[in-house]
């Protein structure tokens, strides 16, 4: 069956990668070669030779993968009756807003602006079900959502007066992602005695925001958000504290333009702030990033690794990418865990669906999360009324197995991250679909390992503490 | 019949409510914490996984502990909050009732006079004695690899199964309502800031004299926190405190309680040779618990778990495990499987006349 590894190299060394330790090891560049045979599945005696050498050390082992399944595939049952961790809410379908790129600008497969929402009698239920099936876990987290959820304040209003009073002693944690147009008084004051996390999208200075943030009218958001926020800082200042913001960074912008926003605004320094790209999944049209968005966000990365090796002032990086570090070191962190040295495993990439953060539409249909197609028949999980089903819910889970022969003998399994979405194509799950991703999922990966070895290379500390939890205000996900 | 509130009953002390019928003249009301308030009206299988008792949850705090005479209250990470404690605690008192805490919880909630489910052998006066002194009675250890692995539901079903063959037992337990069954918790001095070799000398005299008063014919010594480390970012207690109980009084047999995991014939392989090297005890029993580590998060720094019920772990236990492999592999609620490993474990220890003798 061979070895999974993928070799690279960085300026000043060779390295494999070993799936089978998790673990990256540094090689002599007489072995590179050798290396690249071995990767490539050639066989002789020099290969032979150097995985002797290295199975003394208990890496490069063979390859026992010969089933995709995942290890929650058992316990599944369990987890949708006691593990339902987050549920969120669509309030409402409408919007104040025409957002070029939101999932209900009909450019998606996924979602229209269909003007409904959801009734009371579907909220209770909806809370009745997670605070039901959530005796394994701590907190329920409850978000709202929408469209635009403030849209449907009086309703917001009421499911939190429902929880208070049903589930008076129960720990519920409160989170809102809005477009930031419509506070006032009564809204703050009543999202900040309930402790909400408040998320605001903002996607940087005015010409840019306004681009693709509209009112109906064609109006941009950007000066009443602005109106807003400064109200809240100068009235409300510690609820504003808890405000963070989503910048959706769509292919073409000027990326520097926004960079410098986020960096020299003063109203906003101090709040989290997340930077998402324009969703691939579920698009009717397909979506490119240019050239100049991966040049800034290299040269970000790069500027990153210097303020790492001292070479840079921290302070000056950008705020837009600081926590991509973050991700660096957690990749570090659990080298080594969970390798795949047995014959059945799953790839990283599906959280369990229906338990970690499911969503329920106006209509009380569940669906995994919010960022997947509604209107994909795989992806609806269930109804609030009869609970998630559970061979629905399997399939997502086990969307390895669709890419099973691939899957199986690819180096990046422990970080590959591609979830059933990425398999949905708006009528059915695909394998090649998911497939089409895999390239960019590699990649990822191989950067992040380089990265790891430059920085080792130049004496970077792992154990250091280059980036203190206060720095962690930005991650960089897809929307 | 003398009633006792045990408040917010699960997983770890659901036992005390199970095995109510061991403690003379009580009644033990198990009583949920709101985050498992949909259970309540439930049999307290529903929680523990386990067989069905008849034994009723309860949801309705002030109710239940109306007409008990006793509170025990204890430490739990569904009630995070203190001020959710204080108001319970209000709500207690305005009944006559006695209430005693777990000490982690005294700790949290920083009580000083209040009463904690004290030890029953006191660690006063146990000095230095400069050296180990063997036990000479069969020593069993209870140990963990972690939470949620049904550990104090072993040590009290192991009990319920020596007593009932007429045995004589002492017993130390990794709970605090330990003395509400009559045989003491782990003393409070192994956690303390004392250098381990105090800590051992300490502990084996702590132990003998139990021993010289109780005259047993047999010693189930519950071994708190986690044998080893889970991984570099939870580390745990890092098997400090085990390392110290099996030092100081040497074990005839080891139980190692762990959760519901696909495992194989070389884990419990290792896990044994560890418990040779390490623990001072090979390693030929294991629990194995009505709860599974979740391993769904991206990036975890604590362990989360998720129940699972006897009947689930029972028919996976030996997925990947041959059945004549030699280990006894067993889960406490399933009483076919755990009296069969307790009834091995006796016959063991009765053809071994080592172990008869015990020592060091
Ligand atoms: S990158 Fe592609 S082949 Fe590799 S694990 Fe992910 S889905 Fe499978």
């Amino acid at each position: 069956m061979g070895v999974v590894i993928k070799a690279f190299r960085t300026p000043l060394g060779y390295y494999v990668y070993d799936r089978s330790s998790n673990m990256i090891v540094k090689v002599e560049k007489e072995e590179y070669p050798v290396v690249l045979k071995l990767e490539a599945g050639r066989e002789d005696e020099e290969t032979a030779e150097l995985l002797k050498a290295y199975r003394a050390k208990g890496i490069l082992k063979e390859n026992r993968l010969t089933e995709i399944r995942h290890p929650a595939s058992q316990t599944l049952p369990y987890h949708l009756e006691h593990r339902v961790q987050k549920i969120t809410l669509q309030l409402t379908q409408s919007c104040n807003l025409r957002c070029d790129y939101c999932a209900y600008s009909g450019k998606y497969h996924q979602r229209t602006h269909g003007g409904g929402k959801m009734s009371m009698e579907t909220i209770k239920k909806s809370i009745d079900y997670a605070m039901k099936r959530s005796d394994g876990v701590e907190d329920l987290n409850i978000g709202f959502y929408g469209g635009e959820p403030l849209l449907e304040f009086e309703n917001l209003k009421k499911a939190v007066e429902y929880v208070s009073g049903a589930y008076h002693d129960r720990k519920v944690n409160y989170t809102i992602t809005t477009n930031g147009t419509l506070f006032h008084d009564e809204i703050i004051r009543f999202l900040s005695a309930h402790d909400f996390s408040v998320m605001v999208s903002l996607d940087g200075p005015k010409e840019l925001h306004d681009q693709n943030r509209v009112f109906a009218n064609g109006e941009g958001s950007f000066d009443r958000i602005m109106e807003n926020l400064r109200y809240i800082k100068e009235r409300y200042p510690v609820f504003f504290q808890k405000i963070s913001f989503n910048t959706v960074v769509p292919p073409g912008s000027d990326y520097k333009c926004i960079e410098h926003f986020f960096s020299a605004n003063d109203l906003i320094e101090e709040n989290h702030l997340s930077r998402t790209t324009v969703s691939e999944f579920s698009l009717k049209d397909e979506v490119r990033y240019d050239d100049r968005y991966f040049v800034t966000y290299q040269y970000q990365t790069f500027k990153i690794l210097m303020a790492a090796l001292g070479f840079y002032d921290k302070k000056k990086i950008s705020r837009m990418f600081s926590t991509d570090f973050v991700e660096i070191q957690r990749f570090y962190d659990h080298l080594g865990e969970a390798p795949v040295c047995t014959s059945c495993a799953h790839p990283s990439g599906p959280c369990v669906p229906g338990a970690r953060r499911p969503m329920v539409d106006i209509d009380g249909n569940l669906f995994p999360c919010e960022r997947v197609s509604e209107r994909s028949d795989a992806m609806k999980l269930g109804h609030v009324d009869t609970g998630c089903d559970p061979v629905k819910a399997d399939r997502l889970l086990n969307i390895g197995r669709l890419t099973e022969r691939e899957c199986i003998h690819c180096w990046n399994f422990l970080h590959c991250g591609l979830c059933a979405s990425a398999a949905d194509n708006g009528t059915a799950l695909a394998g090649d679909r998911r497939l089409s991703y895999c390239e960019s999922s590699r990649q990822g990966t191989l950067n992040t390992m380089r990265s790891i070895c430059l920085l080792r290379e130049y004496g970077y500390d792992f154990e250091g503490d280059f980036f203190d939890e206060e720095d962690r205000v930005i991650s960089g996900t897809e929307k | 019949m003398k009633k006792i509130a045990l408040f917010p009953v699960q997983k770890n002390n659901a036992p005390l409510a199970r095995y109510q019928n061991r403690i003379p003249d009580t009644e033990v009301i198990p009583i949920l914490a709101p985050a498992h308030k949909s259970m309540a009206g439930q049999d307290l299988s529903a929680l523990d996984g386990g067989s069905h008792t008849g034994i009723t949850l309860r949801g309705d705090f002030e109710k239940a502990v109306e007409d008990c005479e006793l509170l025990y209250l204890d430490d739990s990470r569904f009630l995070t909050r203190e001020e959710s404690y204080a108001e319970f605690i209000r709500t207690a008192e305005r009944h006559p009732i006695r209430i005693i805490y777990a000490r982690t919880l005294s700790e949290r909630l920083h009580l000083q006079d209040e009463e904690s489910c004290s030890q029953k052998w006191q660690a006063s006066g146990l000095g230095d004695a400069g050296k180990l002194t063997a036990v000479d009675i069969p020593v069993i250890s209870v140990l963990t690899m972690g939470n949620e692995t049904d550990q104090s539901h072993v040590e009290i079903g192991m009990r319920r199964f020596f007593q009932d063959q007429g045995y004589r037992v002492s017993q130390i337990g990794t709970q605090e309502y330990s003395r509400l069954f009559g045989f003491s918790a782990v003393p409070h001095f192994l956690f303390a800031n004392l250098d381990g070799k105090r800590k051992r000398l300490m502990f084996n005299q702590f132990v003998r004299r139990m021993i010289k008063e109780e005259k047993p014919d047999l010693l189930i010594m519950g071994v708190p926190e986690a044998v080893m480390k889970y991984n570099n970012r939870i580390p745990a207690g890092m098997g400090d405190v085990p390392c110290i109980m099996m030092d100081a009084v040497q074990s005839d047999i080891g139980v190692l309680c762990t959760c519901c995991q696909p495992y194989t014939e070389e884990y419990f392989k290792e896990l044994s040779l560890f418990g040779r090297y390490r623990l001072n005890c090979e390693l030929h029993y294991f629990n194995i618990s009505n709860s599974v580590v979740i391993n769904d998060e991206d990036y975890q720094d604590r362990l989360e778990h998720l129940p699972l019920d006897s009947g689930f772990v029972v028919s996976h236990m030996y997925d990947g495990v041959d059945a004549d492999c030699g280990f006894e592999i067993f889960n406490s609620y399933s009483d076919m499987s755990s009296d069969k490993a307790y009834r091995r474990m006796e016959e063991e220890l009765a053809g071994n006349p080592e172990a008869m003798r015990g020592g060091i």
